[in-house]
């Protein structure tokens, strides 16, 4: 297959509040590549999930409001498309994963009935053959005895086997593009380290494009090629993860890669002062400006567009 | 980070000593019981007067259950909790709200700790109620300058708690908890849910609390990453015990326990060329409890005695209040004696 596995211009994501319409995602345009990890980065409240659930068609129209120019996934127009376009694409070639699976997983069935049915309506075959492919898929995901889980009923799980037993119907789906949300966030250190290696393993074994959005740098660092970095809506710095961590254009990555504490480090981590502005006080210009060292009218006055700088990209009138 | 030259304070401030809870897995027919799941099972520590001490471990390893038991909410099954040398444990309900007033919790979740029908300041007020109730004319002023303790604007007072970001509610809860003046305060995981822009701050106001208040803190977290930014003393908790403690500096620069090492590998570090190793398989899927070192299940330098013998706590050398239980060190030490 050539081109990306999902490409999307000039999404926008706005709620209906009240009969007003607040602009949550305002123009993203990314490009997820086969085979790889993208991070997408950020406080809560810049719209990262929100990106997340759009890119899956997810957010329901009576509340929000969502377009965008191009949203090709594998190839396929879906910038319009409807509700039984997009019921043939989820579970097919797309999947998600989310931080609390107990959201995704159904209490009152087994967890074999569950990663059963995902293979049976992907794969049409029958009972002992879903069987039998759900098993390998909980081994792939991580479980030395898969067999006792298939009876097993979501509650008598712990969070982290809930959320590998997600990836193993991720697997089991075997999806061109993964979006994965915050998939780590309530785990412990050693269980986020088995799902991160999961998720790599995923990229290779099925070439799938994984969209891994998440607000913890350690994890973009551990799996991600490439991150974006979102903020209030828009993306403000895009580039190879290396790249960033050493060199930092944005003003706002710079200072969020400060805010992170890190065991023997010189420096204590440094918070970032202000706060996300609510979606309803947006300023004018560069969202960032008012939190930021550097700015000045310029900033104030204009939003910065996204431009390359080095091997990124970045949006700011003085990148650093 | 001065406390630990001069001598401990006698008696100090915070002990712990042997404290165990167990919970019951499943009610028993007829009052049968069975055993139960030891969340807790012979913790001792203290903490001296404006210390910071933070409890790191995984889930399900009895952080919580300790904050807790601390507060006597549940009240433990074994063992003494000492605040200011006396015993909570022996205390009525009524005395043991008075003690409240010196030990106050905040929680991870302080959009649900704080009423959401309540004003910001009626919420900050109710601990005063509880504990100056004559000083009532006073109230919005110290109310104010709880707020302003904690970096937030007198303004929110008359607001109601989902006006608020959870930066701003999180500071609230630490509001309340210092109005009435403890000496130590509980923190459980009351970083965890934060961006890490809003955590900086929170765990630089911790640190000042503690500079310029002498407030102590019981600091619980998952995250060994923020536990080492704050804490003097740490102690390492699996499975109900305590399996290595000292000084932050030692425990987190020279780990002794193969758990610690584990734990500090696994630790995602966002320079790219910082090693990671996730070599250890995380607690899913085996609850069984061995005879032995709790951790040997999972430990990759188990050897045959660690199934069957539980380790007692071994002294270090690096440092004298670095204390670990593992076998490789008493074994180490009865080797060279």
């Amino acid at each position: 297959m050539s081109g990306p596995a999902l490409q999307v211009s000039n999404l926008e994501v706005a709620f209906r509040r009240g009969g007003e319409l607040q602009p949550v995602v305002d123009g993203v345009s990314l490009e997820l590549a086969a085979g790889q990890i993208s991070g997408l980065v950020g406080e809560s409240g810049c719209g990262k999930s929100v990106t997340a659930q759009a890119l899956m068609g997810l957010l329901p129209a009576r509340s929000a409001l969502t377009s965008a120019t191009s949203l090709r996934i594998n190839g396929e127009q879906l910038a319009k498309a409807s509700a039984r376009q997009w019921r043939a694409v989820r579970g097919y070639t797309m999947a998600m994963i989310f931080q609390e699976p107990d959201r995704a997983l159904d209490p009152v069935f087994t967890v074999g009935t569950q990663i059963g049915n995902v293979i049976r309506r992907r794969d049409q075959v029958g009972k002992t053959a879903a069987r039998e492919q759900s098993l390998k898929a909980l081994a792939a995901s991580g479980f030395a005895q898969p067999e006792s889980l298939l009876e097993a009923y979501p509650h008598q799980l712990s969070g982290g086997m809930r959320q590998l037993i997600m990836i193993a119907m991720a697997i089991a789906v075997r999806p061109v593009v993964l979006i994965a949300d915050e998939p780590t966030t309530a785990l412990d250190v050693t269980t986020q380290a088995l799902v991160l290696e999961r998720l790599t393993r995923l990229t290779r074994r099925y070439n799938t494009a994984i969209l891994l959005v998440t607000h913890d740098l350690g994890v973009a660092a551990r799996c991600c090629s490439e991150v974006m970095v979102m903020y209030c809506g828009r993306l403000v710095e895009q580039g190879d993860y290396r790249g960033l961590f050493r060199h930092a254009r944005h003003p706002y990555t710079s200072k969020l890669l400060a805010a992170v504490p890190r065991v023997g480090a010189e420096q204590p981590p440094r918070g970032i002062a202000g706060r996300v502005p609510a979606l309803s006080e947006i300023p004018r210009g560069c969202r960032f400006a008012p939190r930021c060292s550097r700015a000045d009218s310029s900033c104030r006055a204009s939003y910065p567009p996204l431009e390359a700088l080095g091997s990124g990209r970045v949006a700011c009138h003085h990148p650093l | 980070m001065n406390q630990k030259s001069h001598t401990r304070p006698e008696p100090p401030l915070l002990e712990v000593c042997k404290l165990s809870r167990s919970f019951k897995t499943r009610p028993g027919w007829f009052g049968n019981d069975e055993p139960g799941f030891a969340a807790l099972d012979g913790v001792s520590f203290s903490v001296a007067e404006g210390e910071i001490f933070g409890i790191v471990g995984e889930s399900g390893s009895g952080k919580s259950t300790l904050a807790r038991c601390i507060l006597q909410l549940p009240r433990p099954d074994h063992g003494q909790v000492r605040l200011e040398g006396r015993d909570l444990s022996g205390l009525g309900s009524r005395q043991l709200r008075q003690a409240r007033h010196k030990l106050q919790i905040v929680f991870q979740d302080s959009g649900s700790s704080l009423s959401p029908r309540r004003t910001i300041f009626q919420s900050l007020a109710e601990p005063l109620e509880q504990f100056e109730p004559g000083a009532r004319p006073e109230f919005p002023q110290r109310c104010r300058l709880a707020l302003e303790q904690v970096g937030l604007d007198a303004e929110l007072l008359p607001r109601l708690p989902h006006q608020l970001s959870s930066g701003q509610k999180q500071r609230v809860a630490l509001a309340r908890a210092i109005i009435a003046g403890p000496s130590i305060i509980v923190a459980d995981e009351v970083v965890s849910s934060l961006d890490v822009s809003v955590q900086a701050r929170m765990l630089e106001l911790i640190s000042e609390l503690r500079r310029e208040k002498g407030i102590a803190f019981l600091f619980i977290s998952h995250d060994l990453s923020v536990i080492a930014q704050v804490a003097d003393r740490v102690a390492v908790m699996y499975r109900g015990r305590i399996v290595e403690s000292g000084p932050a500096k030692a425990v987190f620069g020279k780990p002794a326990h193969p758990y610690t090492r584990a734990l500090l590998e696994a630790i995602p570090d966002p320079d790219p060329d910082v090693p990671f190793n996730a070599s250890l398989a995380p607690d899913i899927q085996n609850r069984q409890q061995a005879p032995g070192c709790r951790f040997a299940t999972r430990c990759p330098r188990v050897f045959r005695a660690c199934l069957d013998t539980a380790p007692g706590d071994t002294r270090l050398e690096d440092h004298p209040e670095h204390h670990v239980e593992c076998l490789l060190y008493e074994t180490a030490r009865e080797n060279s004696q």
